[in-house]
């Protein structure tokens, strides 16, 4: 599959507005000319804010950009260009340092002018961001405490920024560089009212009561919801959403979840989750009749955009859930492709949706594969990893032309990813999703 | 595949911020103002 026009306008946008800066400091006229390092800092700070910046659009789950781009691409996305944003801050006083070492004395917060005041604890702010993100877990910072030092941080680093740049006044003295700056920072404000009080003003519209709460294989849960008082939520098999429960949707504590129910059935919607740590251990002390907020659908991992004529899925641990999703909506919808599973588990106890699956293996088109990293003795099944001789084993013929959707941890996705190229199957026609978003 | 066209992005980004930048010094050099 070749990325779709969609895709293509707005990567094309994304380079235009990160590079609209830049791009604005050439034609005439110009402030007067400064020295030759000096600009490349200047230039260097002006690219790495306007990256910075746009990092406060591909979080906020709009519609018309997550449901163009994998989400968890759109994560990864942020994750890699805010750093590259935070180098590129960084270079802006490095260079201007070491051209010119008496500018050393604007870091000196207590004389400098307002204008270095501001750069300086505006690039201190984006240290702490970065350390704090990147090393979360090995700081023991909680999800909430993270969250909100983020979400706070991001915005006052911005507005430093903002003024940093606006009270130098030398390019952005210039009216197109400045009005740029302003409408940038008008869009970046309003993505921030946009998830922090209109998307939650929304999903408190539209409120959902937990209608079962049943244990699954494997210490997880499913969780079926109805909605209450609307028409419910049209999703495709294989998206996710994000979920809020026993809190306002107001607050941070969200979670996102690949849909379980089939994307047929209008009347209730259900996620199945892992016992993984922090809110996901909870999930079996929900009760019957609690409220529940959902944020979605989201994704571009589903059957209906990427219609093949035979279909190859495979599933690790609880990435079976979206998995389940679209074979539920395929036997409910009658399909009569060619479908071929391959499960990895820990163990065959943990299988989760096994009895199921065994049964829609007599409804539809569909072969399983089970593979077992710690089999009891006597398994005759496939062991281990879904490497590529298991893949080569049970991949029927027709394998260059099957659609594949993988789901699962991530080193489980590089080794299937990399194996199905070496069998030769176009790298177009494969689908994954990582569990890591958040 | 997705996630290495994202990526070839990112390097792209880097490289065309580098570039211009390099790029718009030297013109303010040689044609000041």
């Amino acid at each position: 599959m070749r990325p779709s026009p969609k895709a293509t306008l707005w990567v094309v946008a994304y380079f235009l507005l990160v590079l609209a800066p830049l791009l604005l400091l050439f034609p005439q006229p110009r402030p007067e000319g400064r020295e030759f390092w000096r600009e490349v800092s200047v230039a260097l700070g002006f690219a790495g804010l306007s990256l910075m910046g746009l990092q406060f659009l591909p979080t906020a789950r709009l519609p018309f950009l997550a449901n163009v781009f994998p989400l968890d691409t759109l994560y990864r996305f942020h994750h890699r260009t805010s750093i590259a944003s935070f180098f590129l801050i960084l270079a802006h006083p490095l260079i201007l340092f070491i051209y010119n070492p008496n500018a050393l004395r604007l870091l000196n917060v207590l004389d400098a002018p307002p204008r270095a005041r501001a750069g300086t604890l505006g690039l201190l702010g984006l240290i702490v961001i970065v350390i704090t993100s990147v090393w979360r877990p090995r700081l023991r910072l909680s999800y909430e405490l993270w969250r909100v030092t983020h979400d706070v941080l991001a915005v006052a680093i911005a507005a430093l920024a903002l003024y940093h740049i606006l009270n130098v006044n030398w390019h952005t003295s210039v009216p197109r560089q400045r009005a740029f700056w302003i409408a940038w920072a008008v869009v970046w404000g309003a993505m921030v009212l946009y998830v922090r009080v209109l998307k939650p003003w929304m999903m408190l519209q539209r409120p959902w009561r937990v209608r079962e709460v049943r244990p699954e294989r494997g210490q997880s849960w499913t969780l079926s919801l109805e909605p209450e008082g609307h028409q419910g939520l049209p999703f495709l098999a294989g998206q996710v959403a994000w979920l809020t429960i026993r809190r306002s949707p107001f607050g941070i504590r969200e979670h996102p979840f690949s849909f379980t129910s089939s994307a047929a059935e209008r009347d209730h919607i259900a996620f199945t989750i892992r016992e993984l740590g922090d809110f996901t251990s909870s999930v079996g002390d929900i009760m019957p009749g609690e409220r529940a907020y959902v944020d979605g659908p989201y994704g571009t991992f589903d059957l209906d955009q990427h219609a093949g004529p035979g279909y190859v899925f495979v599933a690790g641990g609880i990435g079976s859930a979206s998995i389940m999703s679209m074979l539920r909506t395929m036997a409910d919808r009658e399909d009569e492709h060619s479908v071929v599973l391959f499960y990895g588990n820990r163990n065959w106890e943990d299988v989760i949706f096994r009895e199921e699956i065994s049964e829609l293996e007599g409804r539809l088109n569909l072969k399983v594969v089970h593979v077992l990293e710690d089999p009891a003795e006597g398994w005759e099944g496939e062991a281990g990893y879904i490497t590529r001789d298991v893949l080569d084993r049970h991949l029927p013929q027709d394998r260059r032309e099957r659609v594949y959707f993988i789901c699962g941890p991530v080193p489980m996705i590089a080794l299937v990813e990399r194996s199905l190229q070496s069998l030769g199957v176009p790298l177009s026609q494969i689908h994954s999703e990582r569990y890591e978003m958040a | 595949m997705e996630d290495m066209y994202a990526r070839r992005i990112e390097l792209l980004t880097i490289l065309l911020a580098v570039a211009l930048s390099l790029a718009f010094a030297f013109v303010q050099a040689r044609w000041p103002g």
